[in-house]
C-alpha cells in the first residue's frame, strides 16, 4: 500500500469503476428477468385455457315423488321449476327449499298426455287425450329487495306462467302422444304425433302473434297454418325436436330414420331423410337432440356413440341440409339417456345411469366425467354455465357447481381443422365473435401463424434481394462520395413510422396496383434484366471507353435508361393485359383486366388489400434496416482482404463475389434474420393493408391476418379472463416462441457461418 | 478466352519460357510524379528496374516508396482522387495505356502485401484464387498449380497434408509464405512485396528471405522494406527514397558501401529514420 503518489489510484476512479460495472451487470439483469416475467405473465394468462372443468356437489334435495317429465331453472339457479304432467312444482332455494306448485290448465277435464319443455325459450307445450294443444310460457323476473349482503342488494326470483288457450290440432279428436313446440320473435311452431286406432300422425300447426308498428307483440295467436306431416314418415315416430328458431322439425322413427322439414321461404316443409347410424354396427337411435344455436343435432345409439350433424350447404347452389360432422366424440355405454344442452356455448351433458359426461361439440372433447352414486333420471346446465341441476331415481335433486370457464379451448381448436357449423368441410377458421351469440367461436391458431408466416414471407421475398443488392452495390462499387449520402438516407428511412407506410399502403398502392399487376409484372421482370444486359454490354466495351468513367460512377450512364425501362414497361403494362389477360363475361363481351383474369380464369381470389401489397409496404419497413445492417458488414469486410484479390487481378465483381460476400455472409444473414423479426411481429403496416381475413393460401393476391393484427384488433373486444382474452394472450405467446425460435435459429447459423468465414 | 489458354500452357510449361536470360530493363518509370488529392508524394521519379533481378525500396516512413510499388500494378487507382504526371511502362507497354486493362496488368504483375492476408478460405482454394477468377477449371491444371506454387514458397512439405483446411490456422509466416505461393500461382512476371516482412518474427523472415533468393531465378521482385539489413542481404539493386524523390538508386552493394549521397549515407548510418 505504501506506494509513492503516483503511482496511486485515486478513489474516485476506483468508485466509479466498480459502481459502473455493478451499474451494468444491474441494468444487463433486469433486462434478462423483465423478459422473462413477461413471458412468465403471458404464460399465466394462457394455462388456465388447458385447464379441465371442475364440477363439486352443493347441496341435494328431497322433491315430491311426482312424475317429473322435465326440469326447467332461471338463469340463477335460485328457482328450479320441476315438470309434471300437470303442474309445475317449484323449489325455492332461496327460502329454505319451500316448496310450491302450479296447475296447468286442462279443458273439459281432458287429461293432459304429452309434455314438452324448451329450456332456450321457456316455453312449455302440451298435449292432450283429445288432441288439443297448449302452450305455457314459464316466466322468470328478478325483484331487488331493500336488502343488502355483502355489498350487493339481494333479490328475489318470481315465476309467472302463462298458459294459452288450447288449440285443436287433431280434428279426429286423437290422443296428442309425443310433442314439441318453440317460438322466434313472431311465429310459434307446435308439432305432435297423435295416435288413434294404432293410427299416428305427425301435426304440424305455425302460429303467428301480430307485431304492431312499436314492436309489441300481442298476445293473440292465429293460426297460420296447418300441415299433415304424415305422409312423409314410415314407422313409428320417436321423438320430435324443432330448432330454436322454429324454422327446423326433426323427427326419428323406431326405423332409425330422421326425418328433416325446414322452413323455405316462409312455408315449412320436407326436406331431407337420412339414417345417422348407417355405416355403424349399431343403427339403433337412442337420443336426438339440439345443441344452442339449433344448427347440429347430437345423435347417440345404444352402444354408446355419438354423432354430430350440422346443417350446412354442401355446395354453393345447394339448399341446407343436415350432414355428418363430429364422429370422434368419446362413447357413454347405452347412449345418452338424459340430455341437456348449454345455453352459452356448445357443451351438453349426457349420462346413462350413474355415468355422466360434460362433451363440447366444437372439439368434441369430454370436458368433465364423473360415475355418481346415484341414477341420473333429469339433468339441466343452468343459462350462466355455472351449475349443474341432476334429478335422481329417488326424486332427490342434486345441485352441482360447475367451473368450466374456457370450454371452446383444446389443443384441436387451435391447430386442428374442426367442422364448424355451417362449413362444408373441416377448415382451419379464425372467427372469435360470430354474427349472433349462438354462432360456434372459432378459435384456429393455424391461419395466423400461416398469415404471420406468409406476409413476411412475401415481405422478404420482396426486401432481401433489393436491401442485399443495395448494400453490395453501395458498398463495393459507389464511390466513397456518394456512399456517405446514400447511407443516412436510408437510415432515415428506417425512422419512417409504419403506419404511414401503411396508410400509404392501403389507400394509395392498393388501389393503383389493383389497376396496374401487368405494368407491375413487367417492371419486375425488365428492369434486373435491362440491368443485366447493360453490365454485360458494358464488359464488353473496350478499356479506351470504360476507363473514362471513374470507378463507380457507372450508374450515371445506367440510371436513365434504367429509369426509361421503367417507364416504357410501366406504360407496356396495359398492352401486355389486352394480349393475355382479357375474360369473357356473361354478355359475351371481352374484358381487360388481370384482377378479373386471375379470378375467373385461375380460380383464385383477387382483393385489393392482398400479399402483394403487404409484401410492398412491410418490404419498405424492412429494407432499410437489411440494408444497414448488411451494408455494415459489407464494408467491414478487411481491405487487405479485397486488396488480395484484386491484385491478383480479379475484377470488383469476382472480388465482391469470391471474397467480400462469404466474408460477410455471417452478417448479411444476421440483418435478414432482424427484419425476418421486425416483419413478424410487425402490426400497423398488415392492419392497414393485409384485409385481415385468416385464409390459408398461398395466392399472392390475397389478403391474410397475421397473429399481431389479430391480437391489435381483438384485444378491445375481449372480455378480461374470457376465452377470447386468453387465445389472444396465446397469440401472443406463439408470436413469442416463433420470434424467440427465429432469433435462436439464426443466432446458431449465424455463428456457424462466422466460425466458417472469420478473418484474421 | 486466349488468356486463359496463354494461362495454362504456362502454367503446364512450368514456366519454362521464364528462363531466357534478359538483361534489359522491364519496368521502366519516367518522370513519375504522383498525387493524392492535391498533396504530392512522389517527384519526378526515374528508375530502371531489369528483369529477374531484386531492387528494394528503402526510406524513411512516408518517403513515397510503398506508393511508387502500388503504382507498378496500379493498386491505386483504388483510392479516391488520386493523379499522376509521367508513366511506368513494363515490358515497353505503358500501364497507363487506354487500351490497357488493368485486369490483366494485374495478373502480370502479382503482388504480396505488410500484412499476411489469406482469404477465409482453404489453402488450396487461396492458393488456385488467381487460375480460378481467370476461368480455369481443369483439376489437373489447379492441382499442378498448387503443388507447384507451394513448392516454391517452400509450404508443401508443411500443408501437403491439410490442403482443404482453413488457411486461417497457419502460423503468421505459413500465411505469408502462402500469399507469395497465391501470387505465384498464376504466374505472373513480376511480383511487388510491400514490407513482407515487417510482422514476422526473425525465423519466419528468414524462410521468406530465402525464398526471395529462389524466386529470382524465375521472377522479378519489387520489394520495400523498412530493413536495411533486409535489403543489403536480398537485393540486386536498392533505391533510396527521403520526402518522395528518389535519391540513390544504384547496385545494392555500392549503396550500403559507398553511397554517393549525403542523405543516403545519413540513412544507412542511422542518423535519422
Amino acid at each position: 500500500m505504501d506506494q509513492p503518489e503516483k503511482y496511486q489510484i485515486s478513489k474516485w476512479t476506483l468508485f466509479v469503476d466498480s459502481f459502473m460495472s455493478k451499474f451494468i451487470t444491474v441494468g444487463g439483469l433486469s433486462v434478462i428477468a423483465a423478459v422473462l416475467l413477461i413471458l412468465i405473465f403471458i404464460g399465466k394468462e394462457v394455462i388456465p385455457l388447458l385447464e379441465e372443468a371442475k364440477v363439486s356437489p352443493l347441496e341435494t334435495i328431497d322433491l315430491p315423488k311426482v312424475d317429473i317429465e322435465h326440469v326447467a331453472v332461471d338463469e340463477w339457479t335460485t328457482l328450479p321449476a320441476f315438470i309434471t304432467k300437470n303442474s309445475v312444482y317449484l323449489v325455492n332455494l332461496q327460502k329454505n327449499n319451500e316448496i310450491s306448485s302450479k296447475q296447468f290448465e286442462l279443458e273439459n277435464n281432458s287429461p293432459i298426455t304429452a309434455v314438452n319443455y324448451d329450456q332456450e325459450r321457456q316455453l312449455v307445450a302440451l298435449g292432450n287425450s283429445k288432441g288439443h294443444v297448449s302452450l305455457v310460457e314459464l316466466n322468470y323476473s328478478q325483484e331487488f329487495l331493500d336488502k343488502y349482503e355483502n355489498g350487493r342488494q339481494k333479490s328475489k326470483t318470481i315465476f309467472t306462467m302463462s298458459q294459452k288457450p288450447y288449440l285443436a290440432l287433431a280434428e279426429d279428436e286423437a290422443k296428442v302422444i309425443k310433442i314439441a313446440a318453440n317460438q322466434s320473435e313472431s311465429t310459434k311452431i307446435v308439432a305432435a304425433v297423435t295416435e288413434k286406432n294404432n293410427q299416428q300422425q305427425l301435426l304440424v300447426v305455425t302460429l303467428k302473434q301480430s307485431v304492431d308498428l312499436f314492436g309489441n307483440v300481442s298476445d293473440d295467436l292465429t293460426v297460420d297454418e296447418k300441415l299433415n306431416f304424415t305422409e312423409y314418415i314410415t314407422g313409428k315416430i320417436q321423438k320430435i325436436i324443432i330448432s330454436s328458431q322454429a324454422d327446423s322439425i326433426l323427427v326419428y322413427t323406431d326405423k332409425n330414420e330422421v326425418f328433416s322439414f325446414r322452413t323455405k321461404n316462409g312455408k315449412i316443409g320436407f326436406s331431407q331423410k337420412f339414417e345417422p347410424f348407417k355405416d355403424e354396427a349399431d343403427k339403433e337411435i337412442a337420443s336426438m337432440n339440439y345443441l344452442f344455436g339449433s344448427s347440429t343435432v347430437i345423435f347417440s345409439n345404444k352402444t354408446g356413440r355419438f354423432l354430430g350433424f350440422s346443417i350446412y350447404k354442401p355446395s354453393e347452389d345447394m339448399p341446407r341440409v343436415f350432414g355428418l360432422t363430429k364422429t370422434t366424440f368419446d362413447d357413454l355405454d347405452g347412449g345418452a339417456e338424459v340430455f341437456s344442452r348449454s345455453l352459452r356455448n356448445k357443451s351438453f351433458l349426457v349420462s346413462n345411469g350413474k355415468r355422466i359426461k360434460l362433451m363440447y361439440s366444437t372439439s368434441e372433447s369430454v370436458n368433465w366425467e364423473d360415475t355418481l352414486d346415484y341414477d341420473i333420471k333429469h339433468s339441466i346446465i343452468s343459462g350462466k354455465y355455472d351449475r349443474i341441476l341432476l334429478v335422481d331415481d329417488k326424486n332427490k335433486l342434486n345441485i352441482l357447481k360447475l367451473s368450466d370457464p374456457h370450454p371452446e379451448a383444446s389443443v384441436k381448436t387451435y391447430f386442428s381443422k374442426v367442422w364448424y357449423e355451417g362449413q362444408p368441410e373441416p377448415k382451419y377458421l379464425w372467427s372469435s365473435t360470430g354474427g349472433t351469440e349462438e354462432a360456434e367461436k372459432q378459435l384456429s391458431m393455424m391461419p395466423l401463424i400461416f398469415g404471420t408466416l406468409k406476409a413476411t414471407f412475401y415481405a422478404m421475398l420482396f426486401a432481401v434481394p433489393i436491401a442485399i443488392l443495395a448494400a453490395i452495390y453501395t458498398s463495393q462499387f459507389l464511390p466513397d462520395s456518394w456512399k456517405t449520402i446514400i447511407k443516412p438516407l436510408m437510415e432515415v428511412m428506417a425512422s419512417l413510422p409504419s403506419v404511414i407506410i401503411g396508410f400509404l399502403a392501403a389507400l394509395i398502392l392498393a388501389p393503383m396496383v389493383e389497376a396496374k399487376v401487368p405494368s407491375i409484372i413487367l417492371v419486375i421482370v425488365s428492369v434486373p434484366l435491362a440491368a443485366f444486359i447493360m453490365g454485360s454490354a458494358w464488359s464488353y466495351l473496350p478499356p479506351k471507353i470504360r476507363y473514362k468513367c471513374t470507378e463507380g460512377m457507372e450508374f450515371v450512364f445506367f440510371a436513365p435508361i434504367l429509369i426509361l425501362v421503367t417507364v416504357v414497361a410501366w406504360n407496356m403494362g396495359p398492352v401486355l393485359e389486352s394480349w393475355f389477360f382479357t375474360v369473357v363475361d356473361s354478355q359475351g363481351r371481352e374484358i381487360i383486366s388481370f384482377s378479373r383474369w386471375w379470378s375467373e380464369s385461375l380460380g383464385y381470389e383477387y382483393t385489393q388489400k392482398n400479399a402483394m401489397i403487404v409484401g410492398f409496404a412491410m418490404g419498405f419497413a424492412v429494407i432499410p434496416i437489411i440494408f444497414t445492417i448488411a451494408e455494415d458488414s459489407l464494408s467491414n469486410v478487411p481491405k487487405s482482404l479485397t486488396s488480395a484479390s484484386l491484385a491478383l487481378g480479379a475484377s470488383r465483381w469476382q472480388t465482391t463475389w469470391r471474397v467480400v460476400i462469404p466474408t460477410a455472409s455471417a452478417g448479411i444473414f444476421s440483418a435478414c434474420m432482424i427484419g425476418l423479426g421486425r416483419a413478424v411481429g410487425e402490426t400497423m403496416i398488415v392492419l392497414c393493408a393485409a384485409g385481415g381475413t385468416g385464409l390459408m393460401e398461398m395466392n399472392i393476391f390475397n389478403g391474410m391476418r397475421t397473429l399481431s393484427l389479430n391480437l391489435a384488433t381483438e384485444l378491445p373486444e375481449a372480455a378480461k379472463q374470457g376465452t377470447l382474452y386468453r387465445t389472444l394472450f396465446f397469440g401472443a405467446l406463439i408470436l413469442f416462441v416463433l420470434t424467440f425460435i427465429i432469433n435462436t435459429v439464426a443466432e446458431i447459423i449465424r455463428q456457424h457461418i462466422r466460425n466458417k468465414y472469420k478473418t484474421v | 478466352m486466349t488468356d486463359k489458354a496463354i494461362l495454362e500452357e504456362k502454367i503446364m510449361s512450368k514456366a519454362s519460357d521464364n528462363d531466357s536470360p534478359q538483361e534489359n530493363s522491364l519496368i521502366n518509370i519516367q518522370n513519375y510524379d504522383f498525387f493524392y488529392g492535391d498533396k504530392q508524394v512522389l517527384f519526378d521519379v526515374n528508375m530502371d528496374i531489369p528483369a529477374k533481378q531484386i531492387v528494394s525500396f528503402i526510406g524513411p516512413s512516408g518517403c513515397g516508396k510503398s506508393t511508387l510499388l502500388r503504382n507498378i500494378n496500379r493498386m491505386n487507382d483504388l483510392v479516391d482522387g488520386v493523379h499522376h504526371n509521367g508513366d511506368i511502362t513494363i515490358n515497353g507497354q505503358s500501364n497507363y495505356d487506354p487500351h490497357l486493362d488493368v485486369i490483366s496488368l494485374r495478373r502480370r504483375v502479382g503482388m504480396v502485401f505488410q500484412k499476411s492476408n489469406p482469404f477465409p478460405k482453404s489453402i488450396y482454394e487461396n492458393v488456385v484464387y488467381g487460375l480460378r477468377i481467370a476461368g480455369v477449371k481443369n483439376r489437373s491444371v489447379l492441382d499442378e498449380a498448387v503443388e507447384r506454387s507451394l513448392r516454391a514458397s517452400f509450404l508443401w512439405e508443411e500443408v501437403k497434408d491439410r490442403l482443404k483446411d482453413s488457411a486461417l490456422g497457419l502460423s503468421g509466416g505459413q500465411m505469408q509464405r502462402l500469399c507469395i505461393a497465391r501470387a505465384i500461382a498464376s504466374g505472373p512476371e513480376i511480383i511487388l512485396m510491400d514490407e513482407p516482412c515487417s510482422a514476422l518474427d526473425p525465423i519466419a523472415t528468414l524462410k521468406i528471405e530465402e525464398l526471395i533468393h529462389e524466386l529470382k531465378k524465375n521472377y522479378t521482385i519489387v520489394i520495400v522494406t523498412h530493413s536495411m539489413q533486409q535489403a543489403s542481404r536480398v537485393s540486386d539493386k536498392t533505391a533510396f527514397f527521403y520526402l518522395g524523390e528518389l535519391i540513390e538508386y544504384s547496385d545494392t552493394d555500392q549503396l550500403f558501401s559507398t553511397p554517393k549521397e549525403k542523405k543516403t549515407e545519413d540513412y544507412i548510418s542511422g542518423r535519422f529514420g
